[in-house]
């Protein structure tokens, strides 16, 4: 990781202390590595856990990953862009989840981890609206 | 890190398994499906045949959850793994020397040269064991079974055609062609291309290997596919495991095009 990657990481909300939190946390998530597409540790990296609070800008309901973007305000006042990678559509429709599950202007709070190679981009674990629904984890009715 | 990333493959499989028979997209009813009282469908129901006499293995199937050799079995065939097809042979899998350097190298490049992560075809024994549902469609001549992992299309010829002997171009599905033995289709698959993957991990698959299935309708709801891997440049000798499916009724594959939004691939690392 370069030094500039460093140095971004300040900017960042929070940082989670590792999976285990997202493990204690109860949720039968559906790591996006274990679908069509396996790309995890190619592209991202359990080292660095991340959580990150911010508004959802832009859903993308596609394969191979369904993705999101929040726009994250980190202690600077500085807005950032974050990219999140999902499992793909095709799992999460198989468990009640749709593209409407996630919107544009919904706050929510994303567990995950890194990208080695990008700044800004992670893969979601866990997503929390700021009712505290979480959507994408699990059967959609039970959440 | 790698035991850890087994560690979640493990915890998704075991996630994956809660997947209702009738899952929640699109729903439509199957037609003769033996029922319990209660509707569902009867996974112990009598194994369907066609009208020509075969037992007809068409149908959704799904990766069965659980599985596994019954501990009191000493013959149970070992389950192979979506991530390690040999994790349950007993001595561990039969690598040549240049298998086991070339799937350390695919290993240490944290799988990127999977060729599913590059929306390609990604071979029989991912196929198998991969998340994402399968259909077969069984006719007399032909079974093809559509893949929703990357949009496969496999066809195994039952019309007793030999092996092509013209020197063709190896194919990534190879050459299926497949006969009965009572209520088992067997089917023999050659001519694969170079490059092959038989897991995520990474176990080679070569242009020398030959790979046997026996698919086992045993209940109307369970299939059993014993495979058998004969690549004598990756493997010391020929090995068996064993794959389980199981029915989804009520159901449909759902459209996947790997290459719509494939964005993973440029954040991979390039060294």
């Amino acid at each position: 990781m370069t030094s500039t990657e460093f140095e971004d990481m300040r900017h960042l909300s929070r940082i989670v202390i590792g999976a285990g939190l997202m493990l204690a946390m109860g949720l039968a998530v559906i790591p996006a590595h274990v679908d069509a597409h396996h790309a995890f540790s190619a592209e991202f990296t359990r080292d660095l856990p991340l959580e990150l609070t911010g508004t959802v800008t832009k859903v993308e309901w596609m394969n191979p990953h369904a993705r999101f973007y929040i726009n994250v305000e980190d202690e600077d006042g500085t807005v950032v862009e974050w990219d999140f990678e999902l499992t793909s559509p095709n799992m999460l429709m198989r468990r009640g989840w749709n593209r409407d599950s996630l919107k544009e202007g919904d706050e929510v709070t994303v567990t995950g981890f890194r990208a080695k190679n990008a700044p800004h981009v992670g893969n979601a674990s866990n997503v929390l609206l700021a009712d505290g629904r979480r959507v994408f984890a699990g059967d959609a009715n039970q959440n | 890190m790698k035991n850890w990333l087994q560690a979640m493959g493990l915890l998704a499989i075991l996630t994956l398994s809660a997947t209702p028979l009738s899952a929640q997209w699109p729903d439509y009813p199957t037609r003769n499906v033996p029922r319990t009282p209660d509707g569902e469908p009867d996974l112990n129901g009598p194994v369907p045949r066609t009208s020509w006499g075969t037992v007809d293995l068409s149908g959704i199937w799904a990766r069965q959850s659980g599985g596994g050799n019954d501990e009191e079995d000493a013959n149970a065939i070992p389950q192979a793994t979506f991530f390690d097809i040999g994790a349950n042979l007993e001595g561990g899998t039969p690598y040549t020397p240049w298998a086991e350097e070339l799937r350390a190298e695919r290993m240490a490049n944290d799988m990127r040269d999977n060729p599913d992560a590059h929306c390609l075809p990604i071979g029989h024994m991912q196929l198998h064991l991969h998340p994402q549902p399968r259909r077969m469609v069984q006719t007399e001549d032909l079974l093809v079974i559509i893949y929703e992992s990357n949009y496969g299309l496999r066809e195994i010829f039952l019309d007793g055609r030999p092996a092509p002997d013209n020197n063709p171009i190896p194919w990534w599905y190879g050459y299926s062609r497949g006969w009965w033995e009572g209520d088992t289709l067997v089917v023999e698959t050659t001519h694969f291309r170079d490059g092959g993957w038989l897991d995520v991990n990474g176990s080679p698959l070569t242009g020398e290997g030959t790979i046997t299935e026996r698919f086992t309708r045993t209940e109307f709801g369970h299939l059993e596919i014993v495979v058998t891997v004969d690549d004598p440049k990756a493997y010391t000798e020929p090995f068996t495991v064993q794959v389980d499916q199981e029915i989804m009724v009520d159901t449909a594959l759902i459209e996947f095009i790997c290459n719509e939004n494939e964005r993973s691939t440029e954040y991979f690392d390039q060294d």
